[in-house]
């Protein structure tokens, strides 16, 4: 057998190095292996965070970055218990001075109502009063004779959050149906008559009618009630690498192209 | 003598490899078991061992209510719902690919339900968001995610599950068998139900407990259908939530390491506990004289 010595020269200089992670301990093995940054949290915020992710890795191709959803609430807890590097969220919270909180911009929570409804501009009280369960059937605003039926996300969702907070909690005896993400929210209002459910971001909603409130049609830049602020969140103490991802995913220009509107137009809505 | 040596050598290894596995998988099921029960007897202990943690169907884990009932009730609706639907089907389809389809037939069938099993239940549960759900809403009027809807995609999964075990089981009973039945005179039904069903009846629980454990434990293609509603009983047309679409939905809310995570492991404990009660209950009767 014929032994390339270049081959086995690499072999003795990876076990040298191995051995001598082994001797120095965990953190020396760590700094042998590639970066790794876990990035996790709001499920409307992926695709953004993966155009910027993609380019970042490009000039970053050292550093190794997993992306992973999870919802607004899972990728706090994500990072407050070590398991990613930074957390997206639209739900805000607290940082404490170990972590750091950089605004992302604001994201439109809008409305959806399947087609069959007969309605397509609604007030914030009649909003209330449907989510309050005293609207059943959208003939008491003025549509056709369709029970209302809610399309809502999961508990720890941001748009959830930001509903919740402007409408309340739908009552216990309304219908709700509760989808996982903004896609099986607007395949579901479409399908199933007289549904009403919400979205994250300014995106062309097939199928639904986007909801004008009280006489508003969103528009970017123009009055909207209903926003999310999404933000990320990373240890105060992390590395260089988590820094320049973060501050990327903060300010990069793509966000309008997903719908986040730039934090600085602090002028319109709430 | 030396290739003796040897031989006994190879079996002794042999044995020894085979109870290793044997003690591996053993193992594995405690350690599963172990870790959510810790989990689950530390949440119940957080609670003050309250029973309503249980029984109750407040449900709301951000404001610190963790009642589960519900979510047993529908767990055990949709199971029960799902069986209800796949047991006449499933049984029907092994009785015809073992005593009346043709040797070609009972090779197609084997395929299609070999296929059938093989469907992942993702691509199942987008078959019931197109078919079963909008097809529902027409029939009753209601939204179509439903507990229902749920079971009706459960017993399409199970159909090949229950309906391969069963054929596989009345395909064991001998030949001579059927023919000394038949030679007594019973007719070709007597022959079916009093005899040939009769003798396979501890094969055919064992099937059926196999597909009531899969009905219990899956999740994805019932999360897809059910609706996820967490307050109230809404009747058979509407939505519900069981055990594993609920642990689905929250665990990105109670991730491992949270306060109340230990609700998901005792949710989990309880699937593992009305599945091993099952299995109990069936093996006892099989010891019946």
């Amino acid at each position: 057998m014929v032994i390339d010595p270049r081959e086995a020269r690499g072999v003795s200089i990876r076990h040298l190095l191995v051995t001598l992670a082994v001797i120095l301990g965990p953190g020396a093995a760590a700094a042998l292996q590639p970066a790794a940054i876990t990035v996790a949290g709001a499920t409307s915020l992926l695709p953004y965070a993966r155009a910027v992710i993609g380019q970042w890795s490009r000039d970053n191709p050292s550093t190794r970055v997993a992306l992973t959803g999870g919802g607004s609430l899972g990728g706090w807890y994500a990072l407050r218990l070590g398991r990613a590097d930074i957390a997206l969220s639209d739900i805000p919270f607290s940082p404490g001075t170990a972590l750091k909180e950089l605004p992302i911009g604001k994201m439109p929570v809008l409305l959806v109502i399947n087609r069959q409804a007969g309605v397509s501009n609604l007030t914030m009280g009649a909003l209330r009063r449907v989510w309050r369960g005293q609207v059943r059937r959208w003939s008491q605003l003025g549509g056709r004779k369709a029970a209302v039926r809610l399309v809502v996300r999961q508990a720890g969702s941001g748009a959830r959050h930001v509903i919740d907070a402007r409408l309340g909690a739908p009552a216990p005896d309304v219908l709700q149906i509760v989808q996982l993400s903004n896609g099986a929210v607007v395949r579901t209002v479409s399908e199933m008559p007289g549904a009403v459910g919400y979205v994250e971001g300014d995106r062309p909603w097939l199928g639904v009618v986007v909801c004008r409130i009280d006489g508003q049609a969103y528009r970017p830049g123009g009055p909207w009630p209903l926003y999310a602020l999404p933000r990320l969140y990373f240890p105060a103490s992390a590395g260089p690498a988590i820094w320049s991802l973060s501050h990327a995913l903060a300010s990069s220009p793509r966000k309008t192209g997903f719908g986040i509107v730039p934090a600085a137009r602090r002028r319109f809505g709430g | 003598m030396e290739r003796q040596a040897l031989n006994g050598w190879i079996e002794r290894w042999q044995a020894r490899l085979l109870w290793a596995a044997t003690l591996l998988v053993a193992m594995l099921v405690l350690a599963i078991t172990l870790v959510l029960a810790v989990g689950a007897t530390r949440f119940l202990q957080s609670r003050g061992w309250r029973l309503g943690v249980l029984l109750g169907a407040n449900w709301n884990p951000l404001a610190g209510h963790f009642e589960i009932g519900l979510f047993i009730v529908d767990t055990i609706i949709v199971t029960a719902l799902a069986m209800a639907m796949t047991l006449p089907f499933g049984l029907g389809v092994a009785v015809f690919g073992a005593y009346v389809a043709s040797s070609w037939e009972r090779t197609a069938l084997r395929w299609l339900l070999t296929v059938l099993a093989a469907v992942p239940s993702v691509a199942m549960g987008w078959w019931g968001l197109a078919v079963v759900v909008p097809g529902l809403r027409r029939i009753g009027g209601g939204p179509g995610f439903s507990l229902l809807a749920a079971g009706a995609v459960l017993a399409v999964m199970l159909l090949p599950t229950f309906g391969l075990l069963a054929l596989e089981v009345l395909d064991k009973v001998p030949e001579d068998w059927h023919q000394a039945s038949l030679a007594l005179g019973a007719s070709e039904d007597q022959n079916l139900l009093q005899m040939a069903l009769r003798v396979s009846l501890p094969g055919l629980k064992t099937a059926f407990l196999t597909a009531v454990a899969r009905a219990m434990g899956e999740t994805v293609a019932v999360q897809m259908v059910i609706g996820g509603a967490v307050y109230g009983f809404h009747g058979m047309l509407g939505p519900g939530a069981t055990l594993t679409t609920q642990i689905l939905t929250d665990m990105a809310i109670l991730p491992l390491g949270h306060p109340a995570h230990g609700v998901l492991d005792l949710m989990a404990v309880i699937l593992l506990a009305g599945l091993t009660l099952l299995t109990i209950w069936a093996q006892r009767g099989d010891e019946r004289p």
